[in-house]
């Protein structure tokens, strides 16, 4: 069982909300990614849950019991650090033991715990290593390890992938992920890295300003944004102001059916890599220039003024040139329409 | 490499061993007059004086030295880890007033301090008492204790006490088993500090203590005074050796601890 409720968490630093009016809920087995910029309160948020810190107003459910009042270490949430915070006077067994010899479990009990959780986390040759003996990816392993082996309702990672290098984080990803599916700990994973989060979770939510701004699928977030903000987090920049008329949306030369109410101002967004670049002329397109090309490796994203309105697009072939004419192509099935509330 | 390397040992070990030859020498000796460069004779009295006659009193002093320094190394870390803490870790208002306050018993000639307190002690019937002397000698050795701690604490990460909590140690538990063993290179030296400081204590502990109580350097001063060069040369020696093994014991323990793998 994990179940964790946040209620209208309202967090202040200095006075100065950090936290708006937060509500979230994360199920059993469930795990969620905690998805913004830096600098926007998600370790403040972990810190609460965890109840390193106290929020100024709102509660924090565990298993749908109110856990406010409980100190950090009667809180059945454990917080795993940015870096590692291994204790460097025990050993790497000991360390992963810390939290089962702090709860009083019998030391055979707790050896055979700690010997499975070495096991999944691949840590199994180590017992005995002392911690500066350790890589950096190994210390966040043993992190890892240490919280999972108490086998907590809700285990809160804050960024423990940050420290590491590309290929060893992509590494720790996957790890993460088939723990998760073995042990089934619901997880809040919080993160500023995009393909991070898409990759790992179950859902995310997408905190922007201090308020959540979204939360759903990864295909959901990155395919449907629900405002400007949360398509330009997730690296989409091609807005589309038109209007929509009998189920018709309609800018310049561009139109696409929509099931959505009529609407004098709408907003579309297409994501960079559903543009379609051709040299001719067909439906829903668009005649631009190209402005700017950035050759990035197995696509090259390129830039184009159009309309009085700059695009990006990325393309596979990169054989354009500065300004070179193009026809920007929107495939109607790949417009998202904003809500009419959200405006960019 | 390698030679350079013995250099370096017997330099150190000369300049460490070198100091004690005259008190060995002038221990050892029965008759050492001008001009003579070595003792005309030597001879175990002052030792036998030392071990036997005067054993007694040594041994008294030896221990009355002993637990003073301890009790006073104690309390001062009780007293000085907290506020070390508290200087290191936390910006508070007045810190730079609570730091110059902490200086000043170091700064002013501890003669002054004594004097002052005696007149304090006498009132608070703490003169010639041991809580007295544990008391007048914490003024010395509470501002090293407390400049040293302080010093590991603005080198250290809280965070492994939110973690620590966060894998359900309670506030008593972190202390003993996360903050103490991560500080216990800089208690080693704090320990050591007030020890040695507590030891060799003379002025303050006559004042205070009023020669009720007598510690091996009251002892020590007493024979020197009565012109017994080798005598004065065997309690000395004496009262180093102690010193020497707190210092040995705490090498041993920093060496072994050390701080690799603290960050």
């Amino acid at each position: 069982m994990g179940q964790l409720g946040l209620r209208n968490l309202t967090i202040r630093y200095n006075s100065k909300p950090v936290i708006r009016d937060l509500s979230l809920d994360i199920n059993d087995g469930e795990m969620v990614s905690l998805l913004g910029p830096s600098g926007v309160g998600k370790t403040t948020i972990l810190k609460a849950i965890a109840g390193l810190l106290q929020p100024d107003s709102g509660s924090i459910l565990l298993n749908g019991e109110p856990v406010n009042h409980l100190p950090p270490e009667q809180r059945d949430a454990v917080l795993i650090f940015q870096k590692p915070l291994l204790f460097p006077f025990l050993d790497v067994g000991q360390n992963i033991g810390f939290g089962l010899k702090m709860a009083k479990v019998k030391k055979p009990v707790a050896a055979k715990q700690i010997d499975k959780i070495m096991e999944i986390t691949g840590l199994g040759n180590f017992k005995h290593r002392k911690i500066h003996q350790l890589s950096g990816g190994q210390q966040q392993r043993v992190a890892l390890a240490r919280g999972l082996v108490l086998e907590p309702s809700v285990l809160l990672l804050d960024e423990p992938l940050s420290s590491l290098d590309a290929e060893l984080r992509q590494q720790m990803r996957e790890l993460i992920c088939t723990i998760q599916n073995q042990t089934g700990t619901t997880m809040l994973f919080v993160t500023h890295d995009q393909s991070e989060a898409l990759a790992i979770s179950d859902r995310i939510c997408v905190l922007l300003d201090g308020r959540l701004r979204q939360s759903g699928t990864p295909a959901e977030i990155f395919y449907q944004p629900a405002d400007a903000d949360v398509a330009r987090f997730f690296g989409c920049t091609n807005f589309i102001s038109g209007t929509i008329n009998n189920g018709t949306f309609k800018s310049g030369a561009i139109s696409c059916a929509t099931s959505l109410d009529d609407s004098p101002e709408t907003i579309a967004v297409i994501r960079p890599e559903d543009i379609v670049l051709s040299s001719s002329k067909r439906n829903n397109t668009m005649s631009g220039k190209v402005v700017e090309i950035q050759f990035e490796g197995a696509t090259t994203r390129v830039t184009i003024k159009a309309e009085e309105r700059t695009f990006t697009a990325l393309t596979l072939r990169p054989d354009f040139t500065k300004e070179q004419p193009v026809w920007l192509h929107f495939p109607p099935d790949r417009l998202h329409f904003l809500p009419a509330t959200a405006k960019p | 490499m390698r030679v350079q390397k013995w250099i370096l040992f017997f330099s150190v070990l000369l300049s460490v061993l070198l100091p004690f030859l005259p008190l060995v020498l002038w221990s050892t000796s029965e008759r050492w007059f001008y001009p003579g460069l070595l003792p005309q004779s030597f001879g175990l009295r002052a030792w036998t004086y030392v071990f036997g006659t005067a054993g007694d009193q040594i041994v008294t002093g030896l221990s009355s030295s002993f637990s003073l320094a301890l009790v006073t190394t104690i309390v001062s870390l009780i007293l000085g880890i907290p506020a070390g803490r508290a200087l290191g870790l936390y910006d508070f208002p007045g810190k730079k007033m609570v730091s110059l306050l902490l200086i000043l018993p170091i700064i002013v000639p501890p003669l002054s301090v004594s004097m002052g307190l005696h007149f304090w002690f006498i009132q608070l019937r703490l003169a010639e008492t041991f809580v007295g002397v544990v008391l007048i000698h914490l003024t010395v050795c509470l501002p090293y204790t407390i400049f040293v701690i302080w010093g590991v604490f603005t080198d250290y990460n809280p965070d492994f006490e939110e973690q620590a909590q966060s894998l359900g140690a309670s506030p008593a538990k972190i202390i003993v088993q996360v903050m103490l063993p991560m500080i216990l290179p800089g208690i080693t030296v704090a320990a050591l500090f007030s020890f040695l400081l507590s030891w060799s204590q003379y002025l303050s502990t006559l004042i205070i203590g009023g020669g009720k109580l007598l510690t091996l350097p009251i002892l020590l001063f007493s024979l020197m005074d009565s012109g017994d060069r080798p005598v004065a040369a065997a309690v000395s020696l004496v009262f180093i050796l102690p010193a020497f093994l707190a210092l040995m014991g705490s090498a041993y323990n920093l060496g072994r601890s050390g701080l690799q793998g603290v960050r």
